[in-house]
């Protein structure tokens, strides 16, 4: 059993359908309860090291929520923010151009993405909030603006073909149609893929109201929340899609499921640049950074990723961690009930390959932070 | 939650390693790493089995003890 944990995700499948889906996972959910009892300025450290997938996303909200426990200052929230919207556009870069292409039968972008982790990885370095916040040294107001000049230059000259004000304005169904890009094409290729939609209901945005007095009382109530967290008693999707599902381009794209998801982290992806210009300009924006002080001494706070929200909440007893939950992604759309299980109810396939590339290209679309394994059962 | 396992360098060719972490082994591309990386070194892996961060020897075995301290509890509930 690998030790960061896998999903098993088992099918059952009549000859022409998908009747059933179970998800198994040896995911550790309950692995930040190992942070109780430390100083909490050790855990809130502690935490982008053994969370490293989104690590940035995840000492993000980790710091947060030690903040809001406490009831101190929390001075670096614009350097946060440009973090995790820097590490959303490098994951996004990551499944649109590496993990995607090849399973539609488009080459990836390896060489291009190479280059571009070449000119920037250093702008989004790794550095601990501790150590940014005593030397200000790590990335500094120009870095971010010149992470959004090359992202905004990759991003229309390998991915969109065009600059992104003009994608913006163009149809979509001709760039598609087009092809001229390998992500059109991927794109393209996946709306002529089962469609894969299902009735959950997108996870509403959890500003600090909805996370004091709805996911925490959840998480307080019992560990089970981080395994299968539900949203007003239901389970509920994140992701790229369920923040953008009101933007124009996704509200008139008729493929409803696995494309919809991808074009939604394109989406994401093209504004990436000006979101991070206008956290440097010091205009108004909804952070993807937030929390709030539930109690005294209890705080939460959420941080967006690629694969959707993230929650750390923290019970301080003085200065030491009494009692830390979290809830990922992952376990929101691998639900018992949730976006994959009822993606995947009633897919139409006409054989075992059939069924392994929907329920593939339907986990691939979701993202979990782990690996999988389709198993499919005969009914 | 969303671990991802430091993994040691134990074999390094053109663009290609060789890495293990807890005893497993696999074949990993180097070529969106911006650095060269060296034998003992400790890299992060994506899903796509692409080195993308070169972690210092300490930080790496920080996560790797937590990691192991993860496992122990995993272990003890089983």
């Amino acid at each position: 059993m690998s030790i960061e944990g896998k999903l098993v995700l088992e099918v059952e499948w009549n000859g022409k359908r998908v009747t059933g889906t179970c998800i198994r996972s040896t995911r550790p959910a309950h692995a930040s309860m190992i942070l109780e009892g430390r100083l909490a300025r050790e855990a809130r450290a502690l935490v982008p090291r053994l969370y490293s997938v989104c690590g940035k996303a995840q000492a993000a909200a980790a710091s947060l929520a030690c903040d809001f426990a406490a009831g101190a200052e929390s001075p670096a929230a614009a350097w946060r923010e440009c973090r995790v919207i820097g590490e959303c556009a490098q994951e996004y870069l990551w499944r649109l151009l590496l993990d995607l292409p090849p399973l539609l039968g488009e080459a990836g972008q390896l060489q291009e993405l190479a280059g571009l982790h070449r000119r920037t990885g250093h702008l989004n370095a790794d550095i601990a909030e501790e150590q940014y916040l005593r030397t200000r040294h790590g990335a500094q107001l120009n870095d971010w603006l010149r992470l959004a000049d090359e992202v905004e230059r990759f991003v229309a000259g390998c991915m969109l073909g065009m600059p992104a004000d003009e994608w913006a304005r163009c149809s979509l169904d001709e760039w598609l149609i087009e092809g001229a890009t390998g992500t059109a094409r991927t794109i393209a290729r996946l709306i002529s893929e089962p469609m894969c939609a299902s009735e959950v209901a997108p996870l509403p945005w959890l500003a600090a109201e909805e996370l004091k007095a709805g996911i925490a009382p959840a998480l307080a109530a019992g560990d089970e929340f981080m395994r299968t967290p539900t949203w007003c008693g239901r389970p509920a999707e994140t992701g790229a899609w369920a923040r953008q599902r009101a933007h124009p381009r996704l509200c008139g794209f008729s493929h409803r499921g696995i494309a919809a998801r991808v074009l939604a982290r394109l989406i994401e992806l093209v504004n990436i640049p000006a979101r991070l210009r206008a956290l440097v300009a010091g205009e108004a924006y909804s952070p993807w950074v937030r929390g709030a002080q539930v109690a005294p001494g209890v705080g939460i706070a959420a941080a967006e990723t690629a694969r959707g929200t993230l929650v750390h909440c923290v019970a301080l007893d003085g200065a030491r961690i009494a009692r830390w939950r979290s809830v990922a992604p992952t376990e929101w759309n691998f639900h018992p009930a949730g976006a994959f299980v009822r993606g995947l109810a009633g897919t139409e396939a006409h054989s075992e390959a059939g069924v392994r590339r929907a329920a593939t290209l339907l986990a691939h679309a979701l993202d979990p932070c782990v690996g999988f394994d389709v198993v499919v059962h005969h009914a | 939650m969303c671990l991802a396992i430091p993994s040691k360098v134990i074999e390094v060719r053109a663009g290609m390693a060789s890495v293990e972490c807890f005893g497993a082994r696999r074949e990993v591309s180097l070529l969106l790493l911006g650095e060269d990386v060296a034998l003992g070194d400790y890299v992060l892996v994506q899903a796509g089995g692409y080195a993308y961060a070169r972690l210092d020897q300490a930080r790496a075995l920080d996560a790797l003890a937590l990691i192991a301290e993860v496992n122990a509890q995993l272990d003890a509930v089983d």
